[in-house]
């Protein structure tokens, strides 16, 4: 399991010590469990590994990898309480990098996102957005010290974090070359995409809930009525704007499942 | 980007220092007061607490001599200094660095200017984690300063001015040995902060780019409609102008699949995907650092903008980013002429200034 980022480590040390001063009225800690929330990619079946593997896309082209990383925010637990939705904050933003994923053994362990102590509750949703939210986005790398998620990644002349990137090299006639070079760079709130998934999150007292977000990198080029980023016409797109950077974006949505 | 704030603490206190060097005085290392001798610029993403909290002018003050003095090689005849000298933005000017006895190193001496942020490794391959660390690699190279501790150590305890001036930097009881020579190298390489070039000054609206340099800042950052993209700025980020990552940008020709003369950042982890992959280098003050490269194989930024144009050498783990781009003959003008904006100017005649001011 790949450590996410310094921040996780940090998130998880705020929450321990938070769970340890913030006691009760009648001075007794809640029950607490662990949440973990990792992260995986794949296209379509297939582990998502950079350079060794050969991609069928569509249309007789193939690709390969060269790097997938995303930002996750405002990452929440949702519960009900006396009839009130109410939320569990679980991390403000992290940047899943998986550039690095060279094996199938290492796509399919994924990465961890957060693990990191809540109280013990029913919870009925996760709650996230893929990209860096609205408030964040309007922050700049200067806020943050240099290890921080958002301490990189910034488009000045954008106003905006790149939300995700997807690199690769594609072989669009055949030929085995993959010399076609492929850069696809989204930002911009516009881009900005709120997920929930709803369904039982059971976190009992010491007990323990694994949670696994998984990017599927053929729904996020593919959709299913059959459009597809066509690389033979688009290899690169770096704006919030660019017709391929916005289908991409509107497609992130799809690409996302999420296994208990 | 909000700039609301663009003189920074640090800019007072190098203007103070500049004035005060000129008057003869003893300040080398910015400093605000009783406070860290160590502030990250405004528009600068911070710098962690504890990089901050250690420094102090008489840590870096003593690691500007240790730096300068050839008492650290095998023979007493090269320094650190010796191929990172200020006045090229602490570079050498040669394609491979040479050490004791005139020996060729592996690979050309890079710029140290803003080293304080550094992470991830260090060296074109980045083998040492961090500035402390670091310190042994020259010190031991054969080809570089060639010593060993235990001799430097022995000189430096030798001297009574460098006991003093240890005392003077970490306490009374302070006793001469590598951690201590490796901490106050450290701290003055972190203090060698340059953020004052005309590209700053012109995000700040006190300077205005030329018509060349402005159209080489949009090439450089792929921000307009109607010019080429130079996709200089993914890795050459700003403020740093470098995103700190390994990339392979194609200056090598394959000798196999993921085999190439030098394997870079592959020879350190040992990860094939790392073959002909090298430290992303900072571009600050690039004018001054030629030739370029981690082989040095280009002369001059025109040469290196030729090579990216070209798109380089194709290789399976060659940057998707490093592409032939089409750029015209007047457009690579224009980029060069950007990244001569990048020059700081009162970085490199402060601090070649400054190491005549030693102690």
């Amino acid at each position: 399991m790949k450590l996410l980022s310094r921040f996780s480590l940090l998130a998880l040390s705020a929450a321990l010590l938070f769970s340890a001063c913030g006691g009760t009225d009648d001075n007794t800690a809640p029950d607490t469990g662990r949440i973990t929330l990792n992260a995986t990619a794949t296209y379509g079946s297939l582990p998502l590994v950079m350079f060794d593997q050969n991609y069928d896309y569509e249309d007789g082209m193939q690709f390969q990898m060269q790097l997938f990383q995303t930002y996750l925010s405002d990452i929440e637990l949702v519960y009900m309480e006396n009839g009130a939705e109410m939320t569990e904050p679980l991390l403000d933003v992290a940047l899943a990098e998986f550039g690095d994923i060279y094996t199938i053994a290492d796509a399919e362990a994924g990465i961890e996102v957060v693990k990191t102590d809540v109280p013990a509750r029913n919870y009925t949703a996760l709650r996230f957005g893929v990209g860096v939210s609205p408030a964040l986005n309007a922050t700049v790398p200067p806020d943050y010290e240099v290890t921080h998620p958002l301490g990189q990644n910034y488009w000045e002349d954008a106003n905006s974090y790149i939300f995700f990137k997807f690199e690769g090299n594609a072989d669009l006639d055949g030929s085995g070359g993959f010399q076609d070079k492929l850069t696809f760079h989204v930002g911009g709130d516009n881009n900005y995409n709120s997920i929930e998934f709803t369904g039982a999150i059971d976190i009992a007292p010491d007990g323990e809930a694994v949670l696994n977000l998984n990017f599927d990198m053929e729904k996020l080029l593919i959709r299913s009525n059959g459009d597809y980023v066509d690389f033979r016409q688009v290899r690169q797109a770096h704006s919030n704007t660019a017709p391929a950077a916005v289908f991409m974006g509107e497609n992130m949505p799809n690409a996302l499942s999420l296994t208990r | 980007m909000a700039r609301s704030a663009h003189i920074s603490a640090l800019a007072y206190a190098l203007l103070l220092s500049l004035v005060l060097g000129s008057c003869g005085g003893e300040l080398s290392v910015p400093v605000d007061g009783q406070g860290s001798a160590l502030e990250a610029p405004a528009h600068f993403v911070k710098l962690p607490r504890e990089v901050t909290e250690q420094a102090t002018v008489a840590k870096a003050d003593l690691g500007k001599r240790l730096f300068f003095d050839p008492i650290l090689s095998a023979d007493s005849t090269v320094s650190c200094g010796s191929c990172h000298l200020p006045e090229l933005a602490f570079t050498d000017g040669k394609a491979i660095a040479v050490g004791i006895a005139g020996r060729r190193g592996q690979r050309n001496a890079p710029t140290l200017a803003n080293l304080a942020w550094a992470g991830d490794g260090l060296f074109w391959d980045g083998r040492s984690p961090g500035l402390e660390a670091q310190v042994s690699d020259p010190i031991h190279n054969p080809n570089e300063l060639g010593s060993d501790w235990a001799t430097v150590i022995s000189r430096l305890r030798g001297q009574a001015d460098y006991q003093k001036a240890f005392r003077s930097a970490f306490g009374a009881s302070a006793l001469i040995d590598s951690s201590l020579v490796k901490e106050a190298l450290a701290q003055y390489q972190r203090a060698l902060i340059s953020a004052e070039s005309k590209y700053d000054r012109a995000m700040r609206g006190e300077a205005v780019l030329t018509a060349s340099e402005a159209r080489g800042k949009h090439i450089f950052f792929d921000s307009s409609a109607e010019l080429p993209d130079g996709e200089c700025g993914h890795c050459h980020t700003p403020p740093l102008f470098t995103d700190q990552t390994y990339m392979n940008n194609g200056v090598q020709e394959q000798s196999g699949s993921f085999e190439y003369a030098d394997a870079g950042r592959g020879g350190h982890t040992g990860i094939r995907f790392d073959n002909g992959r090298f430290r992303v280098p900072s571009l600050r003050n690039i004018a001054l650092t030629a030739p370029y490269m981690h082989d040095g194989r280009f002369a001059t930024l025109e040469e290196v903008v030729a090579h990216y144009n070209r798109g380089g050498h194709p290789g399976p783990n060659v940057d998707p980013k490093i592409r032939p781009l089409g750029l015209s003959a007047s457009e690579q003008a224009d980029l060069v002429a950007f990244l001569k904006t990048l020059t700081d100017t009162a970085f490199v005649e402060y601090h070649s200034r400054s190491k005549n001011t030693l102690q």
